[in-house]
């Protein structure tokens, strides 16, 4: 079928280009220089490999980091950034976070002569945001989810952290793709999902939300923003006996692929992001800057890929997670 | 009061007798040895990080330090003031958990009027007045109900963290207004607006705290009840203040962050440990061994310069939680050292 | 004290006694009778699994510890660094038993720490427990690259860490034969062993305990040991239950326990921590949590609900003492 195909077509361009990205050595070095390195946290598979990914090439590439981890707090973050500013790196690169709390303090590097990157944070003040297309995450996986239950069916929705950017934007294309299955519902009230304490958390909420509604077909699938919800829940369907119900979610941490790709389970569906190469990439484009190629675009979209029982396999290993 | 507590408080009692039977001269010593050793703590890492932090000791990021510390500073003087009030016992004395929540609630507060057009004035006003009712609810709770503080402040703090969800519907909200880019954006006499409300406070409260009627009062009602009811001293009046007054802090801290974030931002509760550890520590900075608003300033501005000089030096921040655990319970242990020698 | 006195006073301890159990029942009328879910059997034995037995576990810690006049605040601490020991030496393949029994070392090594920066250094045991959880953020993150969980999910190594979460015994879900071991060895240790009077006489008046020659070190750090010890079970608990470790999740159950510990001696004549208080304090909060899902409230809201009712049920009862206490 031709959404299959259009699938199995974008994983294989995605790969292809994620190749040529990856081996393409053309970057300058950064002998000398000082890279700040600002992330709102690093307790998730995506923060921690996009942050490895920025750290591992700066090394390659010769220069010294100056790396910094909010901690999941705003306050922590922006004090951390007021402090690098009066460091005086050569560039910095600012990853994911809040960002309207952020814009002002972006404005701030860029008032004090630093040049800006960003992964992950969209800006004015960025001179390149290196990302994954959240909009086309968001929209892949809505789509795969009603395919999966046919247009029908009542799912289950985590939305704790609408606060934060790439989320929303998921969130919404969720809704803006529903809009087109009428007979799609979210039950009310939506679930939240937590920091700390996240797997565990889904876990027995899901438990709730299936003794609430016992029977088969109550609950067609749930969806959550990122996968480590998704563990929980895939786990709290698994003990209690509900595998018709799906479970989907975004990233792709290795385990999570694993379990889609594991025909029993009931985790349907993950975008898998690459953030290693994200991470990676965000470098190599300060890089060039600092080199004296001001032509970058302001935005390079890393490509995604919508892992499935069908694909696992294969997305496994082009993801480089195969063991 | 039922038994146990008359045992309790006879015993706290007795126990504070024993420390009244060391002579004044010899008590002295011992507190300042403590308070020399944590000063000079202190002062040891101000040199480290002056001589291997580059840029340490510029006036920006001194200034730097000092607005990143002011909201944390607020809260701690909150705290302080509330240990103060109540006395340090670790169950009964006071303490005040809702601080964080609090802070994020009247974040909250302040954006969403701002937002719904009201004008700073009236949000500055509501934002107060959210503070001060969690203090009032506090106070009741702790004085009226005479639940313990640890217990009543806690349930507090979820209905404020609550509140903040109900408010803001977890979400980023951004509040732009006259007073936020004033605030952000001015520096009077070369210091921003957020250094001089640190100043400002801790000036205002050293005063107040140390110097007036009432402050010295506050602190003889945290010594002992008891003493302090025979004296005359309207005791649950001075516990309401107490709370009400962290209320207050909380309420300025509020309009602080709301500056540095541009509105109002989920997470606020997460400061709450810091908030504790700060307020605790600040006895070893004084002479009785008490926490003190001298005592919070010089344990805010510690581990403020910590943070910034770990930054400055590059130590990974997974480093700084627990090289500021270690720390803080070396110059924690010192103190209780020296108080045990000075007992035998 | 005259026979006329005491009767009446008598009652009044009564009444206060029964405010938290009677608000516990009066919200499980109500969460039944609006959410048919709510009642039934399943629903019943899952708030008991999935919202009772873990934080269940460190509570009875903590009620050692608040029965001795300390508290712990690094009960997140030890259940992490338990988790995380057990669960890495099993993703390295070891087997179940020597993972489990090296993960409670690790989390006994928490306790040993807390004892001695309390007993040997004597600092306050809310300052050192507090340092302890800074610290042991750090080693966490330090030992997880940041805080990589570890999930168990695939190539899953024990079927027997399976059956520790999620298997039964006599029909009753084994989790649930750990609470009841655990509350037997608390209830014992306090309620019938030299060391149980130790612990009372050190909480209710430390310098007397002293004086009196009891020995209020080797308590102490028999207190902080059991009390990271059972943290430590509750952290391998939740490692089978989700079959992974995410590191700092044990700071979830903090808050939960001290407030379970201290609703819960309302129930006791002389306000004293107590372990069937704790199981009603640690029970009244997961309702709260499973009930309020389930008659569907926003979860905004959940949580300012939690807040209130807790506040009331205290108020009621602290309020009823000190109308008991003006008598």
């Amino acid at each position: 079928m031709s959404f299959k195909a259009r699938i199995l077509a974008g994983l294989v361009f995605a790969f292809g280009f994620a190749a040529t990205t990856a081996y393409a050595d053309d970057v300058p070095s950064l002998k000398g220089k000082r890279i700040g390195i600002t992330v709102i946290g690093t307790e998730h598979y995506w923060d921690l490999k996009a942050y490895q990914g920025q750290m591992d090439e700066v090394k390659r590439l010769g220069g010294t980091a100056i790396a910094l981890d909010g901690g999941r707090n705003d306050s922590r973050q922006i004090s951390q950034i007021q402090t690098l500013i009066a460091q005086k790196p050569d560039v910095i690169i600012e990853q994911l976070g809040n960002g309207p709390v952020l814009q002002p303090w972006l404005k701030k590097v860029r008032d004090a002569g630093i040049p800006l990157f960003t992964v992950d944070t969209i800006s004015p003040h960025s001179i390149n945001d290196t990302t994954s297309d959240n909009f086309g995450i968001g929209e892949k996986l809505a789509l795969q989810l009603a395919s999966d239950i046919h247009g029908k069916g009542n799912i289950l929705v985590f939305n704790g952290f609408y606060s934060v950017p790439v989320c929303a934007i998921r969130y919404d294309e969720l809704k803006l793709v529903l809009k087109a299955f009428p007979d799609i519902k979210i039950i009310t009230p939506e679930l939240r999902d937590v920091i700390p304490n996240t797997v565990q958390n889904a876990y027995s909420q899901v438990t709730d939300m299936l003794s609430k509604y016992p029977n088969k077909g109550d609950i067609a699938a749930v969806w959550s923003a990122w996968d480590v919800p998704q563990v929980g829940a895939t786990q709290a369907i698994v003990a209690a006996k509900r595998p018709e119900v799906r479970t989907y979610g975004v990233d792709g941490s290795p385990d999570v692929v694993k379990m889609v790709k594991d025909p029993a389970s009931p985790a349907s569906a993950v975008a898998a992001q690459q953030p290693y190469l994200i991470g990676k990439t965000a470098v190599d484009n300060a890089a060039r800057y600092l080199a004296g190629n001001h032509d970058l675009p302001p935005y390079t979209f890393v490509p995604s890929v919508l892992v499935t029982k069908e694909n696992a396999a294969e997305a496994e290993k082009a993801l480089g997670q195969a063991s | 009061m039922d038994g146990a507590i008359d045992q309790r408080l006879g015993v706290a009692l007795a126990t504070e007798d024993a420390e009244a039977e060391v002579p004044p001269l010899k008590r002295n010593r011992r507190g300042g040895f403590v308070r020399f050793a944590a000063i000079g703590a202190l002062l040891i890492v101000f040199v480290v990080f002056a001589i291997a932090a580059p840029g340490f000791l510029t006036r920006g990021n001194l200034t730097n330090v000092v607005e990143q510390s002011t909201v944390l500073a607020l809260l701690a003087f909150g705290m302080s003031i509330v240990i103060i009030g109540g006395g340090g016992d670790v169950i009964r004395g006071g303490i005040d958990l809702s601080l964080g929540a609090n802070l994020g609630l009247c974040a909250a507060v302040f954006t969403v009027a701002v937002n719904a057009g009201l004008g700073d004035a009236t949000a500055t006003v509501l934002t107060f007045a959210a503070g001060a009712s969690v203090g009032l609810v506090n106070a009741f709770a702790v004085v009226g109900l005479g639940i313990l503080p640890l217990l009543a402040t806690l349930a507090v703090m979820n209905i404020c963290a609550g509140l903040e969800l109900v408010l803001t519907q977890n979400t980023v909200l951004t509040a732009n207004s006259p007073l936020l880019a004033y605030i952000a954006g001015a520096t009077p006499l070369g210091f921003s607006l957020t250094d001089w409300t640190f100043l400002g406070t801790a000036l205002l409260l050293l005063v107040v705290v140390h110097a007036t009627p009432w402050g010295l009062r506050l602190q003889a009602v945290g010594g002992s009840v008891q003493a302090a009811r025979s004296a005359g001293l309207r005791v649950p009046l001075y516990l309401a203040l107490s709370y009400v007054s962290a209320g207050l802090l909380v309420a300025l801290a509020a309009i602080v962050q709301a500056a540095r974030l541009s509105g109002s931002s989920p997470g606020s509760g997460d400061i709450l440990l810091s908030v504790v550890l700060t307020s605790l520590m600040s006895a070893v900075f004084s002479r009785r061994l008490l926490p003190s608003i001298g005592g919070t300033i010089l344990s805010v501005l510690f581990i403020g310069c910590l943070i910034n000089g770990f930054q400055l030096l590059n130590v990974s921040s997974y480093w700084v939680n627990g090289v500021q655990g270690v720390l803080i319970l070396l110059v924690v242990a010192v103190r209780s050292v020296s108080r045990r020698s000075g007992e035998v | 004290m005259s026979a006329s006195i005491a009767a009446p006073r008598f009652r009044v301890t009564q009444l206060v006694r029964w405010v938290t159990p009677t608000a516990l029942i009066l919200l499980f009328v109500i969460f039944a009778v609006a959410s048919p879910t709510f009642r039934t059997p399943g629903n019943l034995l899952h708030i008991l699994v999935n919202n009772f037995t873990l934080p269940a576990i460190v509570a009875l810690g903590m009620t050692l510890v608040v029965s001795a006049g300390g508290i712990d605040l690094s009960v997140g601490t030890s259940a992490d660094i338990a988790a995380m020991v057990a669960v890495t030496l099993m993703s390295l393949g070891h087997g179940l038993a020597l993972s489990l029994a090296v993960g409670l070392g690790g989390a006994l090594m928490v306790g040993v720490v807390d004892a001695a920066l309390i007993t040997v250094l004597g600092i306050s045991p809310f300052l050192a427990t507090l340092g302890v959880l800074f610290v042991g953020e750090s080693v966490q993150q330090l030992a997880t690259n940041g805080g990589t969980p570890i999930y168990l999910v695939s190539n899953f190594p024990a079927a027997g860490l399976d059956a520790l979460a999620h298997g039964t015994a006599l029909g009753v879900p084994a989790p649930l034969w750990i609470v009841l071991a655990a509350v037997i060895v608390v209830q014992v240790l306090l309620g019938r062993t030299p060391f149980g009077r130790h612990v009372r006489a050190i909480g209710a008046a430390p310098q007397v305990a002293r004086y009196s020659g009891l020995p209020v070190r080797r308590a102490t750090w028999l207190v902080y040991l059991l009390s990271a010890l059972l943290c430590g079970v509750s952290g391998l608990l939740l490692a089978a239950t989700v079959k992974s470790y995410v590191p700092l999740s044990g700071n979830a159950f903090l808050l939960d326990a001290i407030g379970a510990v201290f609703v819960g001696t309302t129930i006791s004549r002389e306000a004293k921590p107590n372990v069937l208080g704790t199981l009603i304090g640690v029970f009244l909060f997961g309702m709260l949590h499973n009930g309020l899902l389930l008659i569907g409230w926003n979860f905004y809201w959940q949580q300012v609900a939690i807040g209130l009712l807790v506040f009331a049920v205290l108020g009621a009862s602290f309020a009823t003492r000190r109308l008991q206490a003006a008598d």
